[in-house]
């Protein structure tokens, strides 16, 4: 059985060194996290300088 | 507008009511100045009115026929305004009445339902009481360890061993048992050991016994871990909420301080954490009227809620600052019910072991 939109391979080695690129790959973790702070709980952006 | 469809539309209004008559008539701080019980006084008789206490009654014994949907919006209003409405030990007896049909069950349908009665309960795992036969009714023995008992409680939800057999009974508390009271953080929840030495019981106190007792006591394990899930949604999502408002008006160097990345980060990762919580704690709802895995749902659901709450509790008092220590803040307000929440019926690890032996056998059913 294969989980995660279709992402995963089904060989566990394979799919557990790719979830390390899926960290990064489509916006990463971090980007993810500044996306829900900002659209989801309306906090400020961050100022430009 | 099909059934389902008019029973969400109910269920969304009963949460925008509640929310707003305990924004209204309940103050955060009512507890902490007096009592649990005392903070009631005044709140249990308007809460009766709306017609909470009748919510789980079936429609032909006066109440409103709801199922747990219903209660679960409830639960996570009372959560979201630390209120100390006893409402879980009144549903779960409720709950034990459905299923007996005598005199005294349907007079304590309608004394919980008008706010009258006052039920406390055992927690699940909470002590061991025996029944004995006597001439004109029953006699009971043992000990129940921090039960859920309001001051002021006019009847006890609990188990018992009835024979070799397990039973369900309310009885009457009527000064016969010994009661000591813990003192704890949490005001909003009143415990207590209560101790029975010969303590007489009429036949009709108890509801249930046998298999039908083993389903019921499973039921409202479930019934429970999904309330307090419930409550535990709640109070997170008020408490993140006010994290989030504080960081943004809140300034340091020149800027609110939610427009630093360290901050929303963190916030971010709290609001996920919350979400899957929720979803898990609406599986679990949605299970607890139709599947045979109901229990171990809810258990799943209660451990998540629980650990989430806590978690972004203690983040909220951080994210605060100083302000956030001080006892003028309500953050140590919501930590304090978080983490009750989560000692409540055990801690994550004695519910993992309790959950363990259930997965085990359906593993090797699904296996053979």
């Amino acid at each position: 059985m294969t989980l995660g939109g279709g992402h995963e391979t089904g060989n566990w080695m394979v799919d557990f060194l790719n979830s390390y690129m899926w960290t990064i790959a489509g916006g990463t973790n971090e980007i993810q996290r500044t996306i829900i702070s900002e659209r989801v709980l309306k906090m400020p952006r961050e100022k430009l300088s | 507008v099909s059934a389902q469809g008019e029973n969400d539309a109910f269920v969304a209004e009963l949460a925008v009511i509640a929310r707003r008559f305990l924004a209204e008539q309940a103050r955060r701080r009512a507890p902490y100045e007096t009592t649990a019980s005392q903070a009631c006084l005044s709140l249990t008789p308007k809460a009766a009115e709306l017609g909470w206490f009748l919510l789980a009654t079936p429609e032909e014994r006066g109440g409103l026929g709801q199922d747990f949907a219903a209660l679960g919006a409830l639960y996570r209003e009372l959560g979201r305004a630390l209120s100390p409405l006893p409402l879980m030990t009144a549903m779960m007896a409720v709950h034990a009445l459905r299923e007996a049909s005598s005199d005294y069950a349907n007079a304590m349908l309608d004394s919980i339902g008008a706010g009258d009665a006052v039920v406390g309960a055992q927690l699940p795992h909470g002590g061991a009481v025996h029944v004995s036969s006597a001439p004109d009714g029953f006699v009971l023995d043992g000990r129940l360890s921090h039960a859920l008992l309001p001051d002021g409680a006019t009847h006890l939800l609990l188990q018992a061993d009835l024979a070799g057999e397990p039973a369900v009974l309310l009885i009457v508390l009527d000064g016969g048992v010994a009661i000591k009271r813990h003192e704890i953080w949490d005001r909003t929840r009143e415990l207590a050991d209560v101790v029975f030495t010969g303590v007489r019981a009429s036949a009709e106190a108890i509801l249930a016994k046998g298999e039908q007792a083993v389903r019921l006591i499973a039921d409202r394990s479930a019934h429970f871990d999904l309330a307090l899930a419930c409550d535990c949604v709640g109070g997170a999502e008020q408490i993140l909420d006010e994290t989030v408002e504080y960081t943004r008006t809140r300034r340091q160097f020149g800027r609110e301080i939610g427009s630093f990345q360290a901050l929303k980060h963190r916030c971010a990762d709290m609001k996920t954490e919350l979400e899957a919580a929720k979803a898990l704690t609406a599986r679990a709802a949605s299970a607890i009227d139709s599947s045979d895995r109901a229990a171990v749902i809810a258990a799943g659901a209660k451990i998540l809620a629980a650990q989430t709450y806590r978690a972004i509790a203690m983040d909220a008092v951080q994210m605060h600052g100083g302000i956030g220590f001080t006892w003028e803040h309500d953050c140590h307000l919501f930590l304090k019910r978080a983490l009750l929440n989560e000692a409540l019926g055990g801690s994550p690890e004695d519910y993992k072991d309790r959950l363990f032996e259930p997965m085990r056998l359906a593993v090797d059913a699904a296996r053979a």
